[in-house]
């Protein structure tokens, strides 16, 4: 298949060299894979290939946005759509051109975690080659799709593991559609601890309701201590890093909607818990998930969707106001960066003068949250209170308005007349006159006791 | 460079070399092949008391860091310059010697008068003067032993007095120590009182449960009990160098530098040269401990004393005189006289003085064997006390500094609680005090290789 120079930049050539040496042998057989480790999204209606042929889109089927991300390209060959993933460690940065961005060795596919999105059409027939460049064995599962037990993907049960250095295929027809995602299912704990998962999307065969914007993300949780480079899969409840598709906010990509567009965001759940995900500004529908897209009959009107652990969810509104609206998880804290949660609360105690004293121990002591936690923004983004190594501020962001104080799961979408056509962010939104909230007062008697 | 100490003693190697002129006058051959293989006087004046301890590796003192601070040298000087102690090891010296002289004094005369009164008439006259053959004849081998206990006395009253600097400048370091663990502990607590102080700000607050804000009153309580109890042994410590310096603790001369300096380092602590310097030491000590060749100088006294009694104590004692004797009728006559005794003890005596030089070679083996054991023991204790110092007194406590810069930054993001950040911030402090405790030790250990290998520390 054909590449543009765009991909193979964006693709990291350290992989697809190494895959290339690797499958010399089975080079006419084997799907070269494409690495995908830039952190922009690649928006399907710009000049780039879509990874479906248009002769396999139907009706209504919108080329899936992968926020932060893409969707992998495919060739058609010997009766089956082919993809190859390659499943390696990679370098990851949770917040890319931010101050004090996180990184790790991550696992991925192809470069990226989440890897790429796989799109399809229900009753096509896909081979999936999985080369496994880890240390350990592996393994896929594909998760939600209705598929031979031999092709289920779980390690020691349905197929042995498929050993570091080796490449194997998976091969089945793809009898359901929705949304689902795919993840290890060989030493499962660490190996999705550590980035693997990534989305797939199967189309309808016949077509559906026209949606003109169809974005995916994957829910996931990471526990980074501070001063440490890899994340520990041992940790149960106290992650400290909520991410749409691997990233934080403010690094988490806008949605860019056209006001009028019908817009589905599919969401996958691979975190540890679960995420009541909140629209602002809409009512939207909950129109499917795993199990495809649901009846309409059953649809209902929404502004939280829950999405569990192991779950996808498609909710679908149609932008008609403009704006720039919150998109987030509710759980307050997964739109969080790290945050202690032993301390002892700092709300109300009096303790500036103490803080005088203390200096004297320790010069840069800082006593903070006497009245919230909000100026906590204020010194980070100053840049006077330096953080341990390798670790963001627990809030960042800054919007037209003052600082958002958000970080983790967040993002905004923004619904515009118009849109740049190179899909450039279109910046804050302006808001006309009248039609936004105003002070009316001051209280000359308020002072912070 | 001369040792200060030494010259304050230069009335020994006096004593010394006159003993070794009267007694090398009459020394048999075997024992002035002996004498040559035991250079005492040679290595009394040469060493002790001319100044230059022979010493494998030059000792390091520690300095103090301001000019007005007490240094362990001066401490050494005052010691030396008129302290009870060192008074008494010269007093003790100088009663040992005097009985060694007594007993190796030359014969005596002995001289009888009498005056015997009748009832009437002359009073009778007796007028009797003896010389002691036995004592002149055994002044010789009396002198021979006298050097060899004189050689004994000296080397070990300069073990004494090594042994004297050795506890000045041990105490010197303890109270040094002592001074800064007592500060280090003492702003250890101060920031447990913080701690406690904030925590109860945020009980006050609403914020913090009783049993954390106990746990804060208890580490603070704690934290002020180690720091009383350094301080007392600091006082402690003071009073111990108060002591050997003959000094009331408050003199104005006793300030303290703030810390102990490094201990002296080893050049190479490769294994190979590890052993190949203990060797060394062990060879060092053997040729150069004063207590062992105090003993040694013992077993030659022995054995001069044994071969005298095998030669002369089967002979009677004799004395050889003259007699003069005035009758009550005036008549005057004059004669020479002799006594003889004898007792029969002369073969036990032999017996016992031949079981007394078998004595004193088993204490010097004994004592040489302790020696090299004890030298090798200091050697692997001061490389262990040095490794230690290192660990803690370098590599440990910048690693708790940057602890406490990580938690100081964990603390700027809400990441760690106030009181884990002021915990962290007295563990410094404490591992500086453990720290100290340490390069003590190491100092300790010093203090002991060298006493152990007959060098000055």
């Amino acid at each position: 298949m054909n590449f543009s120079r765009r991909q193979l930049l964006q693709g990291g050539g350290a992989t697809l060299a190494r895959a290339a040496a690797t499958l010399a042998g089975a080079a006419a057989t084997v799907v070269s894979p494409v690495a995908v480790s830039s952190a922009t999204t690649v928006h399907p209606l710009e000049n780039f290939p879509d990874p479906l042929p248009p002769a396999a889109r139907k009706a209504g089927q919108a080329p899936v946005t992968t926020l932060n991300g893409r969707s992998l390209p495919s060739r058609w060959r010997d009766g089956a759509r082919e993809f190859h993933l390659v499943a390696e460690e990679i370098d990851h940065e949770f917040a890319p051109g931010h101050a004090g961005s996180t990184r790790i060795k991550a696992w991925g596919y192809n470069g990226t975690t989440p890897g790429p999105t796989l799109e399809a059409v229900e009753g096509e027939r896909v081979r999936i080659y999985l080369s496994n460049r880890l240390p350990e064995h592996t393994s896929i599962h594909w998760h939600g799709l209705l598929l031979p037990a031999g092709m289920d993907g779980v390690s020691g049960l349905t197929q042995p593991p498929i050993p570091p250095g080796e490449t194997w295929v998976y091969e089945f027809e793809l009898r359901n559609h929705g949304t689902f995602f795919y993840h290890p299912h060989a030493d499962e704990l660490l190996q999705v601890a550590t980035g693997l998962m990534g989305m797939f999307i199967v189309h309808p065969r016949g077509g559906e309701d026209r949606v003109d914007r169809d974005f995916a993300m994957m829910l996931h949780n990471w526990s980074v201590h501070p001063g440490t480079y890899r994340p520990d899969p041992a940790v149960m409840t106290e992650f400290n890093l909520w991410t749409f598709n691997s990233r934080v906010f403010p690094a988490i990509a806008p949605m860019l909607v056209k006001r009028g567009e019908r817009v589905r965001i599919r969401i996958g759940n691979l975190s540890m818990h679960d995420h009541p995900m909140h629209l602002h500004g809409f009512r939207f529908y909950v129109t499917g998930g795993d199990g495809g897209r649901w009846p309409r009959h059953t649809w209902h009107p929404e502004v939280t969707a829950l999405v569990a652990v192991g779950q996808t969810r498609d909710i679908e509104f149609v932008a008609d106001v403009n704006g720039d609206w919150a998109f987030h998880c509710h759980k307050a804290h997964h739109t969080m960066n790290a945050m202690g949660h032993d301390l002892p609360n700092p709300l109300g105690v009096k303790q500036q003068d103490l803080a005088e004293r203390i200096r004297e121990v320790l010069p840069d002591y800082m006593a903070m949250g006497e009245h919230g936690m909000a100026e906590h923004q204020v010194h980070t983004d100053m840049g006077h209170m330096e953080g341990p190594e390798n670790t963001m501020p627990m809030m960042m962001g800054e919007g037209p308005f003052g600082k958002l104080e958000m970080g983790g799961m967040f993002t905004v979408v923004k619904v515009r007349d118009e849109l740049p056509a190179d899909g450039r962010d279109p910046g804050w939104y302006e808001h006309p006159r009248g039609t936004q909230v105003r002070r009316v007062s001051q209280d000359p008697a308020f002072r912070l006791k | 460079m001369e040792n200060p100490l030494y010259s304050r003693f230069r009335w020994l190697p006096l004593g010394i070399l006159m003993v070794a002129s009267v007694g090398c006058a009459s020394v048999p051959p075997r024992e002035a092949a002996v004498r040559a293989q035991l250079p005492v006087a040679a290595v009394w004046a040469a060493s002790a008391w001319g100044g230059a301890i022979p010493s494998g590796a030059a000792p390091s003192t520690p300095v103090a860091s301001g000019a007005e601070k007490l240094s362990a040298d001066a401490a050494v000087n005052l010691a030396f310059s008129g302290s009870p102690q060192a008074r008494g090891l010269r007093a003790a010296f100088l009663v040992e010697v005097a009985g060694i002289d007594a007993v190796a004094a030359p014969g005596g005369i002995h001289f009888s008068w009498a005056r015997l009164s009748p009832d009437a008439g002359l009073a009778k006259l007796a007028l009797a003067l003896a010389v002691p053959l036995d004592e002149w004849l055994t002044l010789p081998a009396r002198q021979r032993q006298a050097y060899w206990d004189r050689a004994a006395a000296a080397q070990r009253a300069a073990f004494a007095t090594l042994q004297l600097e050795s506890r000045v400048r041990e105490a010197w370091a303890k109270a040094v120590a002592g001074q800064r663990q007592a500060a280090l502990l003492a702003r250890a607590a101060e920031t447990a009182e913080l701690a406690a102080e904030l925590a109860t700000r945020y009980r006050d607050a609403g914020s913090l449960p009783l049993l954390e804000w106990n746990a804060q009153q208890q580490a603070a309580a704690n934290a002020l009990a180690a720091a009383a109890e350094a301080g007392v042994e600091a006082a402690a410590a003071r009073a111990e160098l108060a002591n050997l310096l003959g000094l009331p603790s408050n003199d104005p001369r006793l300030v303290l530098p703030e810390a102990l300096p490094p201990a002296p380092a080893l050049a190479d602590t490769t294994a190979a040269a590890s052993a190949e310097q203990e060797s060394q030491q062990v060879a060092a000590a053997l040729r150069q401990r004063l207590d062992l060749l105090a003993a040694r100088s013992a077993w030659m006294a022995r054995q001069v004393h044994a071969g005298s009694s095998r030669v002369w104590s089967r002979l009677p004692s004799l004395a050889v005189g003259a007699e003069r004797e005035r009758e009550t009728d005036g008549a005057q006559v004059t004669g020479p006289s002799l006594e003889a005794g004898w007792s029969p003890a002369g073969a036990a005596v032999v017996r016992g003085t031949n079981a007394e030089v078998d004595v004193a070679e088993a204490a010097a083996a004994t004592l040489a064997v302790e020696v090299a054991n004890d030298v090798r023991l200091r050697s692997l204790a001061y490389r262990r006390a040095l490794d230690l110092d290192t660990l803690l007194g370098q590599h440990l406590q910048q690693l708790q500094a940057a602890v406490v810069a990580d938690a100081q930054r964990q603390h700027s993001f809400m990441l760690a609680g106030p009181f884990d950040l002021l915990e962290q911030r007295r563990g410094v402090d404490e591992l500086a005090a453990r720290a100290e405790q340490q390069r003590l030790a190491a100092w300790s250990a010093w203090f002991a290789l060298q006493q152990a290998s007959g060098v000055a520390p």
